[in-house]
């Protein structure tokens, strides 16, 4: 599940009565709950680590650039998570990248993109499906420092 | 040339600048020797490594050796000789088999190579296009090279190097073909339906900045249709099957660096839309049906022109309007 996806579970439940909402996969669990105030408390457990915990919408963005690294895309065009349709991908979920490796290529125009880390760390989301189209400056993963 | 290749090509070329001036009978070894100093051993040294480099260097016991014609030579002494540019091809890095140009560029690039590098293949073991495609690079007939460039530019704007290049490399083959060349967007240069040159480019960039463009070029000289795989015979054609005559790749490559440079100065000063213009005029796909493949889908539509970018618009049946910045573009060219 991506942040995108959880950020649009929580804009569904702000406009419904419910009040508690848990979702458990085997590699996440997904706890939104509104309290006293009108605003709900997002709770975010994916792969055993604590993600995001904040009040609202507004407030998580702060706390997700505080604590995980956001690499985005330094131009428009296609995104490729491996070098080639059969070649593995350059990183999946739970990898632990180095200061400098690729997490993976865009292309515009037969111009491909490298994109390296620009931090050491974790990825614990990837935003973007393989062969998507993307804009400058849209988030393709996260990372934990 | 650079760093221990270019010293011993500098022997080297005084041996072939000997042979040369009797062209018309043998030299000695003995001969050489004692015109360059150097043992007969190392002259036998320089012959092997020229041999190498494609010279055909003939040895005759008791009489010694003679240069068998002047045809097509090609290395990094040949190129950097008589180049008249400012910027690219002032550093020439020459293999007489490299496994991929573009791999060695990019990784001279990384180690600070500067802007204007280039590198240059007689034949490639894992030449390669877009998504790890492989590009037919067999030795002694096609140009291969790969040029270093860091534009200031934001990255966004490095695409428009590709075309750039295209418009650059059609420029070149124009002198031969004047009539029957043009471009499939974003960069395939083409002779009627087949492709005669293949551009890959490669970036290096912080979110800002662009720290370095690998453009990779890939032109179909003298290779005849007999030697491209038989899956590659209805895509593939080269300068030799068009026009029945052998070109000299040195000329044509010394001709590229200055067509590209040429270029490249023009977008750095005036910007992109010099190359616009020139792109559209041999653009094949205004007008014409159009499937555009990506990963796992296809937009089909008719293409309505590229946009000051450098990016296709295909109109959909539904009249939505896309813009395309990457992808196979597959059209009926007839």
């Amino acid at each position: 599940m991506s942040l995108k996806e959880i950020k649009e579970l929580y804009r569904f439940l702000k406009n419904t009565d419910i009040v508690e909402f848990e979702l458990e996969q085997p590699d996440l669990k997904v706890r939104l709950k509104r309290g006293v105030p009108q605003r709900p408390d997002v709770d975010v457990v994916q792969s055993g680590v604590r993600q995001v915990t904040s009040p609202g919408v507004e407030k998580e963005k702060v706390e997700t650039k505080k604590n995980l690294h956001t690499v985005v895309s330094p131009m428009v065009g296609t995104f490729y998570r491996a070098p080639s349709p059969e070649a593995q991908p350059f990183v999946e979920m739970g990898s632990v990248v180095e200061k400098g490796q690729v997490l993976c290529i865009i292309e515009a125009m037969k111009l491909m993109n490298e994109v390296e880390s620009e931090y050491g760390g974790k990825i614990v989301s990837i935003l973007v499906d393989n062969g998507q189209p993307v804009e400058y400056g849209e988030p393709l993963f996260l990372l934990e420092p | 040339m650079n760093g221990t290749q270019n010293r011993a090509s500098a022997q080297c070329f005084r041996i072939i600048e000997i042979l040369r001036d009797s062209s018309n009978g043998y030299v000695s070894g003995a001969v050489i020797s004692d015109k360059l100093g150097m043992s007969r051993t190392a002259v036998w040294k320089h012959i092997t490594s020229l041999r190498k480099m494609g010279y055909r260097i003939e040895a005759r016991h008791s009489r010694g050796y003679r240069l068998k014609g002047d045809d097509d030579l090609y290395n990094g002494y040949e190129i950097a000789g008589g180049l008249d540019t400012e910027i690219i091809g002032k550093d020439v890095h020459f293999y007489p088999l490299a496994g991929s140009t573009n791999n060695i560029a990019y990784k001279l690039a990384k180690e600070g190579a500067p802007e204007g590098t280039v590198v240059m293949a007689d034949g490639q073991t894992n030449g390669r296009g877009r998504l790890n495609r492989r590009w037919e690079s067999p030795p002694g007939v096609n140009i291969y090279t790969s040029i270093i460039l860091r534009p200031s530019i934001p990255p966004m704007d490095a695409p428009k190097l590709t075309m750039l290049s295209s418009v650059a490399v059609l420029e070149v083959l124009r002198t031969f073909l004047p009539n029957s060349l043009f471009l499939k967007w974003p960069n395939d240069v083409l002779v009627g339906h087949k492709k005669i040159s293949g551009i890959l480019a490669e970036m290096d960039a912080e979110a800002d900045r662009v720290r370095f463009v690998i453009l990779g070029i890939g032109i179909n000289v003298n290779i005849e249709k007999e030697a491209f795989p038989s899956e590659l015979r209805p895509l593939a054609t080269s300068l030799i099957e068009e026009t029945g005559c052998r070109a000299s790749r040195a000329t044509l490559l010394k001709d590229l660096y200055f067509s590209l440079e040429r270029w490249y100065k023009l977008f750095l000063e005036s910007g992109f839309e010099p190359v616009r213009e020139r792109w559209e005029r041999y653009g094949l796909l205004d007008g014409k049906e159009v499937a555009v493949r990506q990963f796992g889908t296809t937009i089909e539509g008719i293409a309505v022109g590229i946009d000051s970018d450098g990016a296709l618009f295909v109109r959909r049946s539904t009249g939505e309007v896309t813009r395309i910045v990457a992808g196979d573009v597959v059209a009926d060219l007839g």
